[in-house]
């Protein structure tokens, strides 16, 4: 098609082809192109973080990246958290603490919060807040979703530790 | 909200870059994209063309020598964030860049697009005139260097032409051991209602040997406080000192009001943030 370009990316694990013209979003690419509607978008001017998105495993706002820019990266949507049938543990976490009311802002918050908890996998709540920066949530007032990433937290250190966690059980049995 | 129609070439040679950029007078460079798009997808920017330079090798490296630092223009504040050796040899640069938004906007935006958008309440700004950076820039007509004392000319304005590009930003070396970034953030917005970023060095008896000042986002244009530097040369940092010092600086910018905030206001602002950032660095 005339005026578009080809761009190859790697969405939640899987090889994707397409054209584009330049000036699609890559949250609309994203929703139109490929169906994943999971990735939001709300204010669609860099302000709420409901379309972020991981590319190369970091965290953006995707309806301030253009399709192109991303061409050869990885993206994660909130589609390809969960893995072999398990959720992730931000997922549970969240389902356990009652991160979200209306559930629109989620996926964004989940998915900077998979990155964070990875990253700083001891993080308090102070530095918890403040990687919220880039997150609107206009129903929870954010203390359910501060207790649910300290969740998941605990839950990504009970997973990395499963020899820890069955020799306690072998000495209590 | 979707940007008018564009083309969009990605440079991978900053030779690819000039030549684009020549080649169409209503083409723009694209680093991040996180002042460019935006404005685009209000229709407050109609380029013809996107040039993209984040894939130019060039302009992605961080350079640390014995006299200088050499940040490339397309490096993104994650990556000064994380840069250990930075860490050591200039703490303020990562401290400034860790206040900039939020960590979505710190994956794309870098150094140099925030340079050449040139935001008076850009928190670099402040960074850039404390630390006497030097602004590369290679252009049709060779290359030029611009201090940034020389790079602000107006809100979003630099000394740049339009078939230039920003290559990379340098820091001399020594810089004063003592340095530090500190933001008071619109409520609303998060940009600098007033940054500082000041550098000190003492002598072995406490003397201010070298001081250097400047401010963000308070008035129309970021600002160097030389009359704050002036007052603290050759003197004890007590607390008088640096109060005089701090209504002296702050009184160096040309402040508008606005809805929100008054002139006086601003100013009021600014001379306590410069009082604060100095107190902190009496105290480091
Ligand atoms: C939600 C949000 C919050 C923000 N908060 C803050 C904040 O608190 N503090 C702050 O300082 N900033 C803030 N910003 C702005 C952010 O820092 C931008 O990323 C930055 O100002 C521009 O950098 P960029 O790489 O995204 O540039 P781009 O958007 O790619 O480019 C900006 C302009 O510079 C030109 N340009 C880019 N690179 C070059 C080059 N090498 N040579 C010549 N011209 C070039 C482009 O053509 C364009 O005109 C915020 C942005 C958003 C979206
Ligand atoms: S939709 Fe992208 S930040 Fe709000
Ligand atoms: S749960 Fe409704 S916006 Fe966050």
């Amino acid at each position: 098609m005339e005026g578009h370009l080809s761009i190859q990316l790697t969405v939640n694990g899987r090889a994707v082809a397409g054209e584009v013209e330049p000036r699609t979003l890559l949250a609309h690419y994203l929703r139109d192109a490929l169906g994943l509607t999971g990735t939001h978008v709300g204010c669609d001017t860099s302000q709420c973080g409901a379309c972020t998105v991981l590319i190369d495993g970091l965290p953006v706002k995707s309806c301030t990246v253009l399709a192109v820019q991303a061409d050869g990266s990885a993206i994660t949507t909130v589609e390809g958290l969960a893995s072999g049938g398990h959720a992730h543990a931000v997922q549970r976490a969240f389902q356990e603490r009652h991160g979200l009311q209306c559930g629109f802002c989620t996926p964004g918050v989940l998915m900077l919060s998979s990155w964070f908890i990875q990253q700083y996998p001891t993080a308090d709540d102070r530095q918890i807040r403040e990687a919220l920066d880039g997150i609107i949530c206009r129903c929870t007032g954010y203390e359910n979703i501060v207790q649910s990433i300290a969740r998941a937290q605990e839950i990504q250190r009970e997973n990395q530790a499963p020899l820890a966690g069955e020799a306690r059980e072998g000495v209590s049995s | 909200m979707i940007p008018a129609a564009f083309q969009y070439e990605r440079a991978f040679s900053v030779e690819e870059a000039l030549t684009a950029l020549a080649s169409d007078p209503d083409a723009k460079l694209l680093s991040g994209g996180h002042s460019l798009l935006p404005m685009m997808k209000l229709r407050l920017a109609r380029p013809t063309k996107l040039i993209d330079i984040t894939r130019i090798p060039e302009l992605c490296t961080i350079t640390i020598e014995s006299d200088r630092i050499s940040i490339g223009a397309a490096v993104r504040y994650h990556q000064v964030a994380g840069d250990r050796r930075l860490a050591d040899v200039m703490p303020l640069l990562g401290e400034a860049v860790r206040v900039i938004a939020d960590p979505q906007v710190r994956h794309r935006g870098t150094i140099g697009g925030s340079a050449a958008h040139a935001d008076p309440a850009s928190d670099l700004a402040a960074v850039f005139l404390a630390s006497e950076a030097e602004f590369r820039v290679l252009g049709p007509r060779g290359e030029r260097r611009i201090p940034a004392d020389g790079w602000y000319v107006a809100p979003l304005v630099t000394t740049l032409e339009p078939d230039e590009m920003l290559m990379g930003i340098d820091f001399p070396r020594p810089l004063s051991s003592r340095q530090t970034y500190l933001k008071f953030p619109h409520p609303a917005s998060g940009y600098a209602l007033a940054g500082v970023a000041a550098l000190l060095s003492l002598d072995a008896e406490g003397r201010v040997r070298k001081a250097s000042v400047a401010v963000t986002g308070a008035a129309s244009m970021p600002f160097r406080a030389e009359a704050a530097a002036d007052r603290l040369l050759g003197q004890t940092l007590t607390k008088d000192v640096v109060r005089e010092a701090s209504e002296l600086g702050s009184g160096e910018g040309e402040y508008t009001g606005d809805v929100q905030y008054s002139a006086l206001y601003r100013q009021n602002l600014a001379r306590v943030m410069i009082q604060r950032a100095l107190e902190r660095l009496v105290q480091a």
